[in-house]
């Protein structure tokens, strides 16, 4: 028994959000059939990393990882037939998932209008860089773009240089989380009202959403906040790391430094003589620290309940106590790529369990999902073949 | 609006979330439309009413309850009633218990071990409705030897891994000032919210989820842990480059601390980008013809984009270069965006009029999350502290007046913070620009 195990999933996939949308829903026991176009497949499976740095369609780890546990076929939804089986799919599927990309969908008549006349009860889940409509619709873009337009990028990187993007594809699986949430908001309207709908993702708004402080702080005052001095990392023997002294783990902090009677001194009394000190506090800081290992000096200030970080890299993470204990990374054998170790499981929900899974190969499914589901014989699956359908 | 009148889900939601993880997930159920019970207390009222970083208080004034203007707090707790209740009293903790026996979810981002100090662990919710969810939005998860490690968003950036990967390539230098963890979080925790709810409608079982922020985080840098999986690499920060695309950067613009980011996916776009720089000599280059060649070669492209971008107004740039579907955006301040023609006609800004004395208009992010047909929208204003007492203990648990009366004697309700909270509450706010360009 899983959360979802009755629902089935349409994706069509090209900028990384939609896959990482369903990608939750195939955890939580959804059937997730992932379509791409014949031949050449998603996007992402010509993306990195790969092993070797070789590039091979089948070896994405971008691809393996964002499709874990879906079905896989191939279907050219330009073409007529290809169209046709798309609209029997869909029949069959309580939500669909697209990020192709603004309008592409539209323009094969293939959109929400069209959908909902064949399955009116049907969960449409679009993400879009700008949304749907508005004067930026049709803008193209990459995650450098949005992150600029959503105004998160100036509050990111160094005051004095050029400011930086967020590392890897972060925002598409954040974009991703929202589609996850919108498609289960729908599908629990559809499940009590027997009514669908379109739930429209724009990754904008949803950056913009996740905003701190900056819009209020204009509106309140109209002050223009912008990336600020990077925060106190400090120095150890195998790396860096990161106290955030909240003012009430001022004193544990002392304590777990050793220093208890730095609590009272007059130059750390308050957040902001530590703030106009903070040169001071942090040789004093570093004068304890600096020959511990950093996950030695996390464990140190954590267990004196001391809000603090290091750096942690790829490899910190695959070391991480925490991670083993939770089986985090886990061993999946795959046809091409062989076996390699995945980000897995980041919820626990009691008996039930999390699925897991390997990603399909290009049109690994085609036979059992349209012969076997939708009725096609092995014959019209040959001339599909040869007409470059599936 | 003070009452719930137009909630429209028969769904009850116990928020004790403080700051944003959990209060993000709450919201989302709250924006469906159903009804979300904030629960704080006059001794812990949620940090986002009174230290709201940068002192934000609404209009820029303290008003007579300044606890109840703050603007975090205004945004983040709207379509939500709000009750005291001093859980670590006995007292409290059983009107808690009843108020579980008539709810079908609680949220909580309490460090791990606080639920089980107040008495109120999963399994005594359980005892008290056995179809209840519990979302637990923690930072670690609740087993394994770091479970009750605390985090904010920035130590979640540094622990997860995504700092490692998102900096300067030669320096450390990046402050992730976007809170993308906490929301995330909340916004997926409210997923798994509407999943155990399908599961409770077909099995009758409520359940518990545990959430890990950070494992959670690492997730969304799932493809470059990958690298190392299949390489033993380690993948470090990468800057504005592409692992493919090359022109991929941001380049200065006329005015102070002012950019375009741009991004060419292909020959064809290289060709109309020089087309558009007026640089027909560079689409000639046999060195830049294609992507291997510009990626080899993107420092001095960099250089000569950047010499032709410095002439030019970032907006304008971008109106230019995605007229001809290059991929372009300006870099947006706060204040661009609250003008931006955009985000205007998409009716993103959620505005909202309150009649309270000293609110009246005032403007809210909107969610980015477009339902067609039942959409999110604010039904409720953010609450003040205590605002719902009488409507959930005298209508809701069938409490009497002196019943009432007495909590509030007791101390375990109320709608003042106490003393000590008061005291870290500002006198005076930092002044308002007073070359204010953005609508208030």
């Amino acid at each position: 028994m899983t959360f979802l195990n009755d629902i089935t999933v349409l994706e069509l996939s090209e900028h990384i959000s939609a896959s990482a949308c369903t990608k939750m829903m195939v955890a939580l026991g959804a059937d997730v059939i992932k379509i791409e176009p014949p031949n050449k497949g998603e996007r992402s499976r010509y993306m990195g990393p790969f092993p070797n740095d070789e590039p091979h369609p089948e070896k994405s780890g971008l691809f393996l990882y964002l499709n874990m546990g879906k079905k896989g076929i191939t279907l050219d939804i330009t073409q007529k037939e290809g169209r046709d089986i798309f609209l029997k799919l869909v029949k069959q599927a309580d939500i669909i998932v697209e990020d192709l990309g603004h309008g592409v969908l539209d323009q094969l008549d293939l959109g929400y209008g069209a959908l909902s006349r064949v399955h009116p009860s049907l969960v449409f889940t679009m993400i879009t860089p700008f949304g749907e409509n508005g004067p930026y619709a049709h803008y193209q873009a990459e995650d450098i773009v949005v992150e600029a337009v959503s105004g998160m990028m100036l509050q990111q990187g160094s005051p004095d240089r050029e400011p930086i993007k967020m590392g890897g594809h972060i925002i598409y699986y954040r974009a991703g989380a929202s589609a996850f949430f919108g498609s289960l908001a729908a599908l629990y309207h559809a499940e009590n009202m027997g009514e669908g709908q379109k739930v429209e993702v724009s990754i904008q708004e949803t950056l913009l959403h996740d905003d701190f402080i900056t819009i209020e702080a204009a509106l309140a005052r109209g002050e223009d906040i912008r990336r600020r001095l990077a925060p106190m990392l400090l120095p150890c023997s195998d790396g860096w790391f990161y106290i955030r002294a909240f003012p009430h783990e001022w004193p544990r902090l002392t304590k777990a430094l050793g220093m208890p009677e730095l609590e009272n001194d007059e130059r750390f009394i308050d957040m902001k003589k530590r703030s106009e000190n903070a040169e001071e506090l942090n040789a004093i800081i570093m004068s304890k620290l600096c020959d511990m290992k950093k996950s030695e000096i996390y464990d140190l200030m954590q267990k004196n309940r001391v809000t603090t970080g290091f750096l942690a890299d790829v490899e910190d993470l695959f070391l991480s106590e925490q991670y083993k204990a939770h089986h985090y990374f886990l061993e999946i054998e795959h046809p091409v790529a062989g076996k390699l170790a995945y980000p897995g499981a980041f919820a626990t929900m009691g008996d039930i369990k999390w699925v897991h899974g390997r990603a399909p190969l290009l049109g690994e499914h085609n036979d059992e999902i349209i012969c076997g589901w939708l009725g096609y014989g092995q014959e019209d699956m040959m001339q599909l073949k040869q007409k470059g359908i599936v | 609006m003070t009452k719930n009148e137009e909630q429209t889900l028969k769904l009850r939601v116990l928020d004790l979330s403080m700051f944003w993880a959990g209060a993000m997930c709450a919201q989302l159920l709250g924006d469906m439309g159903a009804e979300v019970i904030k629960i704080e207390s006059c001794q812990h009222p949620d940090p986002d009413r009174i230290v709201t970083q940068g002192q934000l208080y609404l209009h820029n004034e303290l008003g007579e309850e300044p606890w109840n203007r703050g603007m975090l707090h205004l945004r983040r707790h709207r379509n939500k009633l709000c009750i005291t209740l001093d859980l670590s009293q006995t007292k409290g903790r059983d009107v808690f218990l009843k108020l579980v026996k008539k709810s079908d979810i609680v949220v909580e981002n309490f460090r791990i071990g606080v639920l089980e100090k107040l008495g109120i662990p999963y399994n005594v919710l359980q005892e008290a409705n056995p179809k209840i969810i519990l979302l637990s939005v923690s930072s670690q998860g609740d087993t394994g030897p770091e479970r009750t490690y605390g985090s904010n968003a920035e130590i979640l950036a540094f622990t997860s891994g995504l700092r490692s990967v998102s900096d300067y390539e030669d320096e450390i230098g990046m402050f992730t000032a976007t809170n993308i963890p906490d929301p995330l979080s909340g916004t997926v925790a409210a997923g798994f919210a509407l999943a155990a709810l399908r599961h409770r409608r077909k099995t009758g079982e409520g359940s518990h989820v545990v959430i890990s922020q950070r494992e959670l985080l690492t997730g969304c840098i799932g493809d470059l842990v990958m690298d190392y999986s299949m390489n033993k690499r380690v993948p470090g920060p990468k800057a504005n480059n592409h692992p493919v695309y090359a022109p991929h950067n941001c380049y200065p613009c006329k005015g102070r601390d002012s950019w375009i980011t741009i991004a060419i996916r292909s020959d064809t776009e290289w060709e109309i980008f020089c087309q558009v720089m007026d640089r027909l000599d560079l689409a000639a280059e046999p060195k830049y013809l294609d992507g291997a060649g510009r990626l080899k070669h993107s420092k001095e492209i960099d250089e000569i984009i950047a010499d032709w971008t410095r002439q030019h107004d970032r907006k304008e740039l971008m109106a230019l270069l995605q007229k001809k579907d290059i991929a372009a955006g300006a870099a947006l301040t706060a204040i661009d965006l609250l003008d931006d023609p955009h985000l205007e006609a998409r009716g993103f800004w959620d505005k909202i009029n309150d009649p309270r004395p000293g609110f009246g208009e005032y403007i809210c992010k909107g969610r980015g999350i477009n339902l067609s047909k039942t959409p999110l929208k604010t039904r409720l204003r953010a609450p003040d502290l205590g605002e719902h007492n009488t409507y959930v203990y005298g209508e809701l648990l069938g409490m009497t007046k002196d019943e009432i009366t007495g909590l509030e004697k007791d101390g375990i309700i109320g709608t003042i913070p106490t003393p000590d909270v008061l005291k870290r509450i500002p006198k005076i706010l930092p002044p308002k620009n007073p070359n204010l360009s953005c609508r208030t």
